[in-house]
């Protein structure tokens, strides 16, 4: 399964906001590491303070995705389904 | 350079660097160079994926993560964010008596504006470099206030190692904030962060990790307490707040990074991982005691920590200042340092201040150096006298 993710056939586009794009890198990672294809995206103006980012996966997704990048311990300041 | 080049000077930088190094460097210049974490199109976001995978790769070779890999300047700046950012004021910082000037300047500046009480503990002593020796000295140095302990793991005018995991445990035991200045050790020898207890572990990348100059790097222990920041700047993210956000790497990392050294090493740390690190230690081990062998059967060469054998070696040559032995290898295309080598404690604690040599001359070793180099060394010595 690759480890980017398409939005294109994706079936409706969730987002983990990481902050960092460290912190937006190892959670692709992980969640490639998972078998979740994720790609990291800049995500503008959160609450006003500049961008940011994420990665963007499958709202299909969305249940795995968050127990993987709880497991982790990956910080991820906003889940937008 | 037309001359042949014997290169004996691996302790200021690592020379030549690995081919892999160099062809990435390039590569990255050339086809994937630009601004980590400055945006997503294509070729910021593979540079940001390389700078990614060295701190991965740091991350694996250190025992930390790579989100608490930082990227600087050098190990100076490396060294100054850990100890200024975490000075507590009105505290007692002990640092070792081989420390480098990076480690020396940053405490004494901190003591001179009052902020800090520091005191140099006897890392190495003439008669006793037992952990029992070391440990009681540090204890008897040890205040209420004591709040930090920094030391060069290496010396970077001999070969002397101290025994940190035991420093660690120590520091550890009585929430002691414990720095490592490994910029001597790195890729010398193997260090594991959690194993070690260190807090905070500063390094060049040009050195024995073999990667190019102007990167140097800050890892912070997975539970260690963060720093506070000694320059704030823009890096990319929350670009309307004033003030910097609070998570590593990004916290402390102002400003562009250096992506070209850090894709360059990269490499350097997979041709490390290929080579061996005990394989490296080994070599240099036995190109030391080539040395040691040859030279100290030359009366008018005092060698100096001659109990311990690794990358360094230091020495003198009587009727000599050291620059002038310096200048004599030279018009052989032997290069050496000679002088104080920014290590102020070292060459004091080893008693070269009070000789009339202008400090020493320093060999060091890496991984291209044969036993030729160290006889054609060897052989110029003797032809100076």
């Amino acid at each position: 399964m690759p480890d980017k993710f398409d939005s294109d056939r994706s079936g409706g586009v969730c987002t983990a906001v990481t902050g960092s794009m460290t912190n937006a890198l190892k959670a692709q990672k992980t969640l490639a590491v998972a078998a979740i294809p994720s790609s990291v995206k800049k995500v503008s103006s959160q609450g006003g303070r500049g961008c940011v980012y994420g990665v963007n996966y499958s709202c299909a997704q969305a249940r795995n995705v968050r127990v993987v990048l709880e497991n982790a311990n990956i910080k991820v300041k906003q889940y937008i389904d | 350079m037309k001359q042949k080049i014997i290169y004996l000077d691996n302790a200021a930088t690592t020379f030549p660097k690995p081919p892999s190094v160099c062809r990435e460097t390039y590569r990255c210049m050339t086809q994937y160079c630009g601004n980590p974490g400055r945006g997503a199109h294509p070729v910021a976001m593979e540079a940001a994926e390389k700078v990614y995978e060295c701190r991965s790769l740091l991350g694996d070779m250190f025992g930390s993560q790579p989100e608490n890999v930082c990227f600087t300047l050098n190990t100076t700046y490396a060294l100054n964010m850990a100890i200024k950012g975490m000075a507590k004021p009105n505290s007692h910082i002990l640092i070792g008596n081989m420390d480098h000037n990076s480690t020396l300047r940053p405490v004494y500046a901190l003591k001179n504006a009052g902020i800090v009480d520091a005191e140099v503990f006897e890392a190495y002593s003439d008669t006793d470099n037992s952990t029992d020796r070391i440990l009681s000295d540090i204890d008897k140095r040890v205040r209420k206030d004591t709040k930090m302990l920094i030391c060069s793991h290496s010396s970077n005018i001999c070969s002397y190692t101290l025994p940190i995991e035991e420093i660690g445990r120590y520091c550890r035991d009585r929430g002691i904030i414990f720095i490592v200045d490994a910029a001597q050790s790195a890729g010398h020898t193997v260090i594991d962060m959690k194993k070690m207890n260190i807090d905070i572990l500063c390094m060049p990348a040009h050195k024995g990790l073999y990667g190019p100059q102007g990167c140097g790097i800050m890892i912070l222990g997975e539970n260690a307490e963060i720093p506070e920041t000694l320059i704030e700047g823009g890096n990319g993210v929350n670009s309307l707040e004033y003030a910097m956000n609070d998570e590593a790497p990004e916290k402390f990392e102002a400003g562009t990074v250096n992506t070209p050294a850090i894709a360059g090493l990269c490499e350097g740390i997979r041709f490390l991982n290929e080579y061996g690190i005990d394989n490296i230690s080994m070599h240099e081990k036995r190109l030391w005691n080539r040395t040691f062998d040859c030279l100290c059967r030359i009366p008018e060469v005092k060698i100096y920590a001659p109990a311990y054998s690794g990358p360094v070696f230091l020495f003198n040559v009587k009727g000599y200042t050291s620059d002038e032995v310096g200048s004599l290898l030279s018009e052989d295309g032997i290069c050496v340092r000679t002088g104080y080598h920014c290590s102020a404690l070292g060459h004091r604690t080893l008693g070269t201040r009070k000789e009339d040599f202008n400090g020493a001359v320093r060999v060091s070793f890496g991984f291209d150096n044969t036993d030729k180099d160290v006889d054609i060394l060897c052989k110029k010595i003797s032809e100076i006298l």
